[in-house]
């Protein structure tokens, strides 16, 4: 009787360690994609015994605040409740955020030793510079070549990242805005 | 009562793993190492280099020498700048 009742607790314990992990995992997604993390908690909240209407209400306010604000920072123009449409805003400044966190937080990842970082910095520094020889038209290389390069590069990173995967995760859902922020750098 | 005691260990160990578990070990040299020279294109045959010498000169360059598990040995470069570059010593 006993034992039933631990590997019950233990039960317990461990499917409520998974939720977390769930939670924290959607959480951190969220965040990369520009998402506010407030989806989470609203998906924690529907969890909650209470649901009463006017939580409802509040619930798909919520969402649809989340989805607009997730348009807009798409660069897609929103059209408001009155028909008027909202400006779209320019992505460029918060990618350059979300860019220098990954690149901080490759450097701080215990999954790959200094000398390995060392290598895929001098092989991001030569992507970078065949990107800017593709630019001023100096390399013979169409964009569709560097472009494989960069997928070969990036799936080299993403392969030594396997012990990190939450990292791996984030960083293979910022593979499109990496390379648009690459094209950014200015030549 | 010795039953309940083992029980409560048993318990804490388990809830010890759950709640923090084992964390990604940090990489050794040699793997690092090896893991470098194979991100170079060059073969090594496993996952870790053995005999390492390191030496760093005055300007900040830093050469490294491995052997790699297949027998072959490299020779590693790090400039000052942070570029590394690998070639196979004959």
């Amino acid at each position: 009787m006993m034992r039933l009742v631990l590997v019950a607790c233990l039960g317990v314990l461990f499917h409520l360690f998974n939720m977390q992990a769930v939670f924290a995992c959607d959480g951190a997604a969220d965040a990369v994609r520009g998402a506010p993390v407030i989806v989470a908690s609203v998906e924690t909240d529907m969890g909650t015994t209470e649901a009463s209407n006017n939580v409802n209400a509040k619930k798909k306010e919520k969402i649809a605040e989340t989805h607009a604000s997730l348009n807009s920072k798409q660069g897609k123009v929103v059209v408001d409740r009155g028909g008027q449409k909202a400006p779209a805003e320019t992505t460029a400044t918060k990618k350059h955020f979300d860019m220098d966190a990954l690149i901080e937080r490759i450097k701080q990842s215990h999954a790959i030793g200094m000398f390995t970082k060392l290598a895929l910095r001098s092989d991001a520094l030569d992507m970078v510079d065949l990107i800017k020889a593709y630019r001023q038209k100096v390399t013979h290389m169409s964009l569709d070549e560097v472009r494989a390069r960069f997928d070969g590069l990036f799936l080299k990173v993403l392969a030594l990242l396997d012990d990190d995967p939450v990292l791996s995760r984030e960083i293979s859902m910022s593979r499109e805005g990496i390379w648009k922020s690459l094209l950014e750098v200015k030549a | 009562m010795n039953t309940l005691n083992l029980f409560a260990r048993g318990l804490a160990v388990a809830l010890a793993l759950i709640l923090f578990p084992v964390g990604a070990s940090a990489v050794t040299k040699g793997e690092d190492i090896a893991t470098t020279i194979m991100l170079r294109g060059q073969p090594c045959g496993g996952n870790a280099v053995t005999n390492i010498s390191e030496q760093k000169d005055a300007a900040g360059n830093t050469v490294i020498k491995a052997t790699c598990p297949n027998g072959k040995r490299y020779q590693v470069d790090v400039s000052s700048s942070g570029r590394v570059s690998v070639k196979p010593i004959p």
